[in-house]
């Protein structure tokens, strides 16, 4: 009665497509991790907040270039 | 143990999040720098309402271009272009569209690229109308991302026209874009929710039609399936208008909306075309593989684990495409990048043996919507009690069970 419900053939075949799917899923993440890497959010992250800390902004609105006064919308 | 890894779990997500709004923080001047090494930007300060507008000078010689910039929402999320333009006598011309920052799935963004779809904004004068389906072409396949992309474009030339150049509003703005493939998405919900809550020959044939009618329309015409990204933008802020992207805002309704109204998980089991797709893959095959009753119960926690994983990669990186692990947009456009390609037949391939595959071992859409179902349930037990029915529907259920008793 006990072993009715029991196929070790199927639990492994479909254990095996679970496996193979979960390498292939941590794959793609490792994928998206070296994209990360490009970025390196953690670090552009404590750069601003350190930057914000010291009283410096460099957002475009604030930015030094701007003090240059320019009259006149580029013409052609 | 597990209460610890769970709030470390709760506590790192809320850190990547912290740190990639931070990160995320758009800087122009660095966007464009990356783009135009050579050239030597100056925000312009004759225009200092918005838009934004910088000044160029290439090798030591003003150019006449301005950089107009912009940003708005596309698919998977905020996007920034530079819009290049030129006074004329008339007013002002786009020159060219510059792609600053995006969050779009790699593949679309490719198919945009591909069908040199700025290219069409080139020679335009900044009073035209700038909409999809009148003077611009969307990409077909990329149709959100399109309209997000022209959005942006057409908010800052026009408020630029307006604003620094005072030129009268002979532009038309863009009206509700409701028009067939949103009544079609509709009638499928309301097929759906007749095809579940009613019984009879009737209903038979509405689940049929869904099933149709999803795979087709919401899998291979709209791609619209619902993935992890779609969640997570949500809490990342990346909504589309309502005006701009009814489509989402209807997925979202009938799928978030069926769950926490109804207490009925109608998305995945009516309207996900991938789920038809196993369906259809398993009438092929006729095989059905079990799963090892362990291997069925730890799969939530499996679940739970890789979307943890997702989603500190979406919210680090502000890209929600970068975590959504699931294949269903590239089962139904084909367009994938590097190991995406390998994702998708071993999906297919473990749904031709094993039934439901995806949805029962790695779905995190699945998973979050069937967790609000349960959640609901569990408030309205604390709340009503009587098997979480309301005061009147417990009464009424009791007295038809007196009645037939008696």
């Amino acid at each position: 009665m006990g072993k009715r419900n029991e196929n070790p053939w199927q639990f492994k075949v479909s254990f095996a497509l679970a496996i193979l799917m979960l390498f292939l899923v941590f794959g793609y993440f490792t994928e998206s991790f070296l994209e990360i890497r490009k970025v390196k959010p953690v670090s552009v992250a404590i750069e601003r907040l350190s930057k914000a800390s010291t009283g410096s902004d460099n957002s475009p609105e604030a930015d030094p270039a701007v003090e240059a006064e320019n009259q006149e919308v580029p013409e052609q | 143990m597990g209460r610890v890894l769970e709030a470390f779990a709760w506590a790192s997500l809320l850190a990547a999040f912290i740190i990639g709004q931070i990160a995320a923080q758009t800087d122009y001047e660095v966007l464009l720098q990356q783009q135009l090494p050579d050239v030597k930007l100056t925000r312009s300060q004759a225009n200092r309402e918005l838009p934004v507008v910088y000044r160029m000078e290439i090798d030591g010689e003003q150019s006449p271009d301005a950089m107009i910039m912009s940003e708005g929402v596309g698919y998977g999320g905020p996007l920034v272009i530079g819009i290049k333009a030129r006074r004329t006598d008339e007013g002002a011309k786009v020159n060219e569209i510059l792609m600053l920052s995006h969050k779009e799935t790699p593949s679309f963004m490719e198919q945009i690229n591909n069908k040199d779809f700025f290219r069409q904004f080139a020679g335009k004068n900044v009073t035209d109308n700038f909409i999809v389906g009148d003077d611009i072409d969307a990409v077909s396949g990329a149709t959100v991302s399109s309209e997000g992309f022209a959005a942006a474009v057409r908010e800052a030339v026009h408020l630029g026209a307006a604003q620094h150049l005072k030129l009268k509003r002979s532009w038309q703005e863009p009206g509700w874009n409701i028009g067939v493939n949103e009544i079609v998405l509709v009638t499928l919900f309301a097929l759906a929710f007749f095809g579940v809550y009613r019984r009879g020959k009737l209903a038979k044939y509405a689940r049929y039609l869904v099933m149709v009618g999803t795979l087709v329309f919401v899998g291979f015409y709209a791609n619209i399936s619902l993935n992890l990204g779609n969640i997570a933008g949500i809490f990342m802020g990346y909504i589309p208008g309502l005006k701009q992207h009814p489509m989402w805002w209807i997925m979202m309704a009938g799928a978030l909306g069926s769950v926490i109204i109804l207490g009925r998980n109608i998305y995945c089991h009516q309207i996900c075309p991938f789920k038809v797709v196993q369906d259809l893959l398993q009438k092929i095959s006729g095989v059905k593989l079990r799963i090892k009753p362990e291997v069925q119960r730890k799969s939530r926690t499996l679940i739970f684990f890789l979307s943890w994983v997702a989603l500190m990669l979406i919210f680090l990186s502000t890209h929600p495409a970068l975590g959504s692990y699931e294949p269903f947009a590239m089962v139904f456009s084909l367009e994938g990048l590097g190991i995406q390609w390998y994702i998708m037949p071993a999906a297919l391939l473990g749904a031709m043996f094993v039934p439901s595959f995806w949805c029962r071992l790695f779905c995190p859409v699945g998973l979050y919507l069937n967790e609000i179902v349960r959640m609901r349930r569990a408030v309205r037990e604390r709340l009503f009690g009587g098997g979480g029915k309301p005061p009147a529907a417990a009464a009424k259920t009791a007295k038809s069970i007196k009645v037939k008793l008696d």
